[in-house]
């Protein structure tokens, strides 16, 4: 190239004619091709690198496209994922909303009513529930989606397919996800549909009919969560089946205990009232009885008077030693006459209560000098502990009297000489109680409830030779509880009793 | 000018005591003695006719329109299985009623054409503002219908709607038009409305993995992607699945993978659910794909969807300009209903945000819904849209 340059500013030099003028356009012609051969080298290492990019581009587009696959294929699977993942939980509320509905019932008819919800729930177009009737046999207790012709068919392809034997005598769940292809085509087309299943109904008695669910269209493909929601369903549709019966056997038991017992307590009143007329009975000839003895006696009393009395003229002591008895055993008679008939009285309600606010102190005060004399004999020692404070009580005077005379004479009775009776009152709560206790013979523990009975009398020495009517006591009782109180004794044997009573506070 | 509007809604089993208690319930929202129009959304668990007795018992004199779908939007809810009764009165309101039954035995373009003329005969005056229109799900070139109504209405003209559905069982959908029940037909209302009136439609899927060019395609059947059988971009994404997928028919799976149509100018794609596969592997959309467009495989998920749910919300807002909404029609795809699953409620609870709380509302879940493109190059023209949300608020 120099030496080119050389020649050319030598030649320039040299001479500036024609020749010389061509020899610069030759000059100049080279100089052009060989730039334009540098250009083009230049270009093409250009087109190169250029291709080299457009292949990396497309590389790292291919790349691209294959992340894109790979997000492609990931998202597909999430969908499917997803789809059977908002299947479940769908199908999970559902199953609990029929779950709710079946066991709210326990009625097994009502039960088969309300499981014609269960198709469309669970997104289902057609369903039924096939039962072993022990009359019938096979036999639909629901249908949705099939008219009646239909159901006879499909009764017979029960009975008959053997295929359909896997789910009503094996118990395993059938459905076109998990049978052959031939059994599959051949059951969807019975049946009327695309997809099914059929899951058996179990109780305790064992596989009692099987629950169908199927589509007929294709928009929604089975999947093995539905199979899954569907058996579980049915083994609930037993449950509650099962649930219903033992209600029905409960109630139908409990509805004859009732009856049992109402028959029963109807026998138990009827008695109770036989009782009672009994005892009304016992009250009427009681006071009765008494009523005709009292007459006769007064006459008896009145005339043995009268001779004691020598009013019709004088009568020799023997003989009037003999009517003093007579006198002395009416006057036990008509007391016992007339203890019976206030018993009679009181248990009957017939008498009549005169209530009044009563001091008690006064009220003892005047037993203890109407039994002075026998106290005072026996060397008794009576103790009145009965407080000045105490409340005055609510009762009929006469009445009470009786019971302090009953209860203060009868431990007076049973008390040996020199022995010591208190009378104690205290306040408990709405009530007064008071105790009459002695240091007497006290009363023997089995005979401490019958004491109060009619008649009874506790089998000791001083009771065979001491006369009582066995009344005195009983008398006493009915007193007590007429003011609604209660009585109650506690003894020791040889060492005394106490009688303990309430009365109402006024 | 008044207008007093009425949503009554039923879940009660038997068709004509549902359709009977949800009018009663729009009627009495109306406070007023007779109805002008009623449009009926019913699961497709109800027999469409006795819909129809049962409705026409408490609103003899009122026109009615409306169509079954995957999931009614009712005001507080969502139900799979139930009806919704949107009942208007309006001294103001102009209403020209149109229907094409049997579409399977007619040129679709043509049917579409046939429906709006009906409209517009039925309509008479001349300011008319909305046409909103039902067509049968399972029509596989439900583009064509648009084009023949657009045929008569014009291109830009605002044209909004949705595909009638049937709970993915892809078996029978329903329209109601007046005293008839159909299916395999389109109706629609060309409605002048006074009131204003503003729409939104999005659908948050995203593009994912290069973009496709479709060499060859015929309306809504594309042929060859790259030059290679259009299901190999299925195949190169889910792998060894496609047996699976193709054994449990692929509309159920891809509603979630959809193929995503690049409009220049536009925020999002246009989706394009594939309903069959055939033996050559052409996939059958769902709403055609021309020749030379360039697609992606796209890919949602239920933040996407709420987002565009409230996007679609906020543009039916700015198209009412100051006017609050008296009435809020939601056409929301059955692929987006799959995706939200238990979370459904979300979008619509997002378009209440945005457009108010009290405010009746009535929808349903489609296979397709209709309304127009926002970007200049498009001049407002409607288009067929597979998983969208397509929010319409009346002022």
């Amino acid at each position: 190239m120099q030496e080119l340059l050389q020649d050319f500013l030598t030649s320039m030099m040299l001479s500036v004619d024609f020749q010389r003028i061509l020899n610069i356009i030759g000059f100049l012609a080279v100089f052009a091709v060989i730039c334009m051969g540098v250009i083009l080298a230049e270009k093409s290492k250009q087109t190169n690198q250029l291709k080299q990019s457009l292949n990396k581009l497309k590389k790292s587009f291919d790349q691209l496209d294959e992340q894109a696959k790979l997000i492609v294929k990931t998202d597909l699977e999430l969908n499917k994922t997803q789809e059977e993942l908002d299947k479940k939980i769908t199908a999970l509320f559902t199953l609990q909303k029929i779950s709710r509905l079946l066991s709210t019932t326990l009625d097994e008819k009502e039960i088969f009513r309300r499981s014609q919800s269960i198709a469309s729930e669970l997104g289902f177009e057609k369903c039924f529930i096939i039962m072993q009737d022990k009359q019938k046999g096979l036999d639909f207790k629901m249908s949705r989606g099939y008219p009646d012709p239909e159901l006879e068919r499909i009764l017979r392809l029960f009975e008959h397919d053997a295929a359909l034997d896997k789910v009503t005598k094996e118990g395993s769940v059938l459905s076109s996800i998990n049978i052959s292809d031939s059994n599959r085509n051949r059951i969807a087309s019975s049946l009327g549909v695309l997809y099914f299943i059929i899951a058996p109904i179990i109780t305790q008695d064992g596989i009692e009919g099987a629950l169908f669910v199927g589509n007929e269209s294709s928009s929604s493909i089975l999947t093995e969560g539905e199979e899954e929601t569907v058996s579980i369903l049915a083994t609930q549709f037993g449950q509650s089946l099962e649930n219903a019966r033992l209600f029905e056997q409960v109630y139908s038991s409990h509805h004859e205990l009732e009856a049992k017992i109402k028959e029963r307590t109807k026998e138990l009143a009827d008695a109770l009232e036989e009782v009672k007329r009994i005892s009304k009975m016992k009250s009427d000839f009681v006071s009765a009885v008494s009523h005709e003895l009292r007459t006769p006696l007064t006459s008896i009393k009145g005339y043995a008077s009268i001779l004691i009395d020598e009013k019709i003229g004088n009568i020799p002591d023997f003989v009037k030693e003999r009517l003093e008895k007579i006198n002395k055993h009416s006057d036990g008679l008509v007391r016992l006459i007339n203890d019976l008939l206030d018993i009679a009285r009181i248990e009957s309600g017939r008498i009549e209560m005169k209530f009044d606010a009563e001091n008690i102190k006064d009220i003892v005060e005047n037993v203890a000098d109407l039994l002075s004399p026998q106290i005072k004999q026996k060397q008794i020692e009576l103790i009145l502990d009965i407080p000045d404070s105490l409340p005055k009580i609510y009762i009929d005077h006469s009445q009470i009297e009786r019971v302090f005379i009953n209860l203060v004479g009868n431990a007076l009775k049973f008390t040996p000489e020199k022995g010591k009776i208190t009378v104690r009152a205290k306040e408990i709560d709405e009530k007064i109680q008071i105790d009459v206790q002695d240091t007497g013979i006290g009363i023997p523990q089995d005979a401490k409830e019958k004491i109060f009975s009619e008649f009874y009398r506790v089998d000791n020495t001083i009771n065979q030779s001491l006369k009582g009517s066995g009344l005195g006591l009983t008398l006493v009782k009915y007193i007590v509880e007429a003011h609604q109180g209660k009585i109650w004794v506690e003894s020791q044997p040889d060492k005394g009793s106490c009688f303990s009573f309430t009365l109402p506070k006024a | 000018m008044s207008q007093w509007i009425g949503v009554g809604t039923s879940r009660e089993k038997d068709s004509f005591r549902a359709a009977r208690e949800a009018a009663i319930l729009a009627k009495a929202a109306t406070k007023q003695q007779d109805t002008d129009l009623v449009l009926i959304f019913s699961s497709v668990h109800y027999n469409p006719e006795n819909v129809i007795k049962g409705t026409r018992q408490i609103m003899p004199e009122a026109k009615i329109i409306g169509c079954s779908g995957s999931g009614i939007i009712m005001p507080r809810t969502i139900e799979e299985r139930g009806l919704s009764i949107l009942a208007i009165k309006s001294n103001s309101i102009k209403l020209g009623l149109g229907c094409c039954s049997n579409l399977n035995e007619k040129n679709i373009r043509t049917a579409g054409q046939e429906l709006a003329k009906m409209s517009l005969a039925n309509f008479k005056t001349a300011s008319r503002d909305i046409f909103i229109m039902f067509s049968d799900g399972l029509i596989k070139n439900s583009s064509e219908l648009i084009l023949g109504v657009e045929d008569i209405l014009g291109r830009s003209f605002p044209l909004i709607g949705a595909a009638s559905s049937d709970n993915l069982r892809f078996t029978k959908t329903y329209q109601y038009y007046q005293n008839n029940a159909f299916a395999n037909s389109a109706v629609g209302i060309l409605l002048g409305l006074n009131s204003g009136f503003g729409f939104g439609i999005k659908h948050g899927w995203k593009p994912i993995g290069k973009p496709r060019l479709v060499t060859d395609s015929e309306a809504n059947v594309i042929k060859k992607i790259n030059n290679e059988p259009a299901i190999n971009m299925y195949e190169e994404y889910f792998g060894d699945d496609i047996t699976e997928l193709k054994k449990t028919r692929l509309s159920r799976l891809t509603i979630l993978y959809p193929i995503g149509i690049n409009i220049p100018g536009e925020d999002e794609f246009i989706l394009r659910n594939i309903l069959e596969t055939t033996d050559d592997g052409s996939l059958i959309c769902q709403g055609d794909v021309p020749t030379g467009a360039e697609i992606n495989l796209m890919l949602g998920s239920k933040d996407f969807c709420i987002q565009a749910a409230r996007d679609a919300a906020k543009e039916a807002k700015k198209g009412l300009k100051d006017k609050p909404a008296s009435l809020i029609i939601i056409f929301d795809s059955a692929a987006r209903l799959k995706l939200m699953g238990r979370f459904a409620s979300s979008e619509i609870d997002a378009v209440k945000e945005v457009l108010g709380k009290n405010i009746p509302i009535v929808g349903f879940y489609s296979y397709g819904e209709i309304a127009p493109l926002k970007a200049m190059g498009f001049r407002g023209t409607s288009y067929f849209h597979n998983e969208a949300i397509a929010v319409l608020a009346i002022g």
